[in-house]
């Protein structure tokens, strides 16, 4: 038997990495100049911020760099605790607020950049299914979906956050066209990425379906963008 | 700056390695295993201690994956000549061990003995199974093209229980690796053993014996075990590699951690019927 067969049972989300339980029992204490709170993930695959307890999913980027994507809200959160910080965004609406972990007192909380411009990359998120980017010096992103190629479009709603060297946060509002193997409506993407080893880690939302999907990708150099 | 172009260091077989995972930090088990030894793991600081019958010892830097949500690749060396693999396969309640040793051929101390064991987790609440994780042959018929970097990409056939194919093309930073091997050796045919761990999930250990049997002091890598826990559901594959290695006209030792992707392939007849010119 072949066990490759089509290898596509799982779509967009084939490559997805196993979720990781690490954090399980550990609690954090994260604070702004603007905002402090206490997240607690006191049971596997459930997470506490404050007094909000939700079921949570969580994917481990690198070693003690997380993603985790929770509540009724989509709020998400990257943990990075090498450097002591934190990325939180508490809906799709709300701004992203960037806090220090456990009065960790880091050089500099990361920040938007402008590192990314000029990058192109092809994420493969499964067999013969993948994302091509172009992030573009003004902040905008230049899209291909499999198995489009002939279709390309230009968002200018992509946010680039630089976490440490060679790690970085992407945001984009991408709706792509139909027949492509992303699933349709799934329209936001969040992906965080190490250019290092190359992978990536993240989710994408639809905010019709209000539903995310955890995926995972490695990263190829792109054959249709420069 | 294009970030594709990053100054990353060459990892080869490692490049798409996940990340190490600590959820078994704080936490023993008892593992009650076919040999009849009493095998307890357990997990401090990043420090795995371990007995197995009267022996025990710390094994600093206990190196674990997962496979899938409640599947876990543990290895650890013992000293530099023993390697440890434990598949920790918690929704089973089954574990699998594999214990690799240099230097017991007398007649090439490159060459790596196996030793595979079956048991079960013995978890409170819980009866112990009486199924084990077995040797297995539903994969042979496998065609898959492993991705271990962007420049690296190698396709396997499982056609035999005890062997293993491997080809690639020129496309792939493989067929500069490796070009050298096929002029001298008859096929890419490999000595492999698999162990079905559960529906679409095998473990995969190759060593290369046939190589070095006929090549010997030619081989940059000598007789180097590969072991893989591949998730066929998610099409992905994370292990570890292990052996020795000339480099610069000195002998190094291997162990490092490996992962790659996968995808479907098709591959021409002539190589997926050609006879094992290894096996009568």
């Amino acid at each position: 038997m072949n066990f490759t067969h089509d290898g596509k049972n799982y779509g967009f989300t084939q490559y997805r990495a196993p979720l990781a339980f690490d954090l399980y029992g550990k609690e954090f204490k994260l604070r702004s100049p603007a905002a402090e709170y206490t997240l607690r993930f006191d049971d596997k695959g459930f997470v506490a911020l404050g007094d909000d307890r939700s079921y949570c999913e969580t994917l481990k980027n690198s070693n003690d760099l997380y993603i985790c994507v929770f509540g009724e809200k989509l709020s998400y959160l990257v943990l990075d605790l090498e450097t002591g910080i934190a990325l939180l965004k508490q809906s799709p609406e709300s701004e992203m607020e960037f806090l220090t972990v456990d009065g960790y007192t880091p050089d500099a909380l990361p920040g938007s950049t402008e590192e990314m411009g000029g990058t192109a990359v092809r994420w493969n998120f499964g067999c013969g299914r993948y994302l091509e980017h172009a992030y573009h010096e003004d902040g905008s992103c230049t899209c291909i979906w499999s198995p489009r190629e002939d279709k390309r479009k230009t968002f200018k709603t992509a946010h680039y956050y630089k976490l440490r060297d060679s790690f970085f946060l992407v945001e984009l509002d991408a709706a792509g066209p139909f027949y492509t193997d992303i699933p349709i409506g799934y329209s936001t993407l969040v992906l965080l990425q190490d250019y290092d080893r190359l992978l990536a880690d993240g989710f994408i939302y639809s905010p019709a379906l209000n539903d995310c999907l955890l995926v995972s990708a490695y990263a190829t150099a792109p054959q249709f963008l420069a | 700056m294009n970030l594709m172009n990053y100054p990353r260091k060459s990892a080869s077989i490692s490049h798409y390695k996940r990340p190490l995972s600590w959820e078994l930090e704080g936490k023993m088990y008892e593992l009650v295993m076919d040999d009849g030894f009493a095998n307890v793991l357990s997990f401090r600081d990043r420090i795995c201690h371990w007995t197995i019958g009267d022996r025990s010892g710390d094994a600093a830097g206990y190196w674990c994956f997962k496979a899938d949500d409640t599947t876990f690749f543990l290895t650890f060396e013992v000293t530099e000549e023993e390697s440890h693999v434990y598949i920790l396969d918690f929704a089973q309640r089954l574990v699998t061990r594999l214990i690799c040793k240099k230097g017991v051929n007398p007649l090439n101390w490159h060459f790596i003995g196996r030793e595979y064991v079956f048991g079960a987790i013995r978890i409170p609440g819980f009866r112990l199974p009486y199924k084990r994780h077995c040797f297995t042959s539903e994969h042979l018929g496998t065609r898959v093209q492993w991705r271990w970097s962007p420049q690296l990409y190698t396709q396997h056939a499982y056609l035999e229980s005890n062997f293993y194919r491997i080809t690639w093309d020129d496309g792939s930073e493989a067929s500069s690796d490796f070009d050298e091997t096929g002029v001298i050796l008859p096929s890419t045919d490999e000595v492999a053993q698999y162990v079905k761990i559960k529906d679409k999930m095998v473990l995969l250990s190759l060593t290369e014996e046939i190589a070095e049997r006929y090549e010997g002091d030619k081989q940059t890598f000598r007789c180097d075990n590969l072991t893989l826990l591949q998730n066929y559901d998610r099409m992905y594959q994370v292990g570890r590699g292990y052996g020795n290695v000339i480099f610069r006209n000195k002998l190094s030792h291997v162990h490092i951690l490996i992962a790659s992707y996968g995808s479907p392939v098709d591959l021409p007849a002539s190589f997926l019927e050609a006879k094992n010119p290894f096996t009568v």
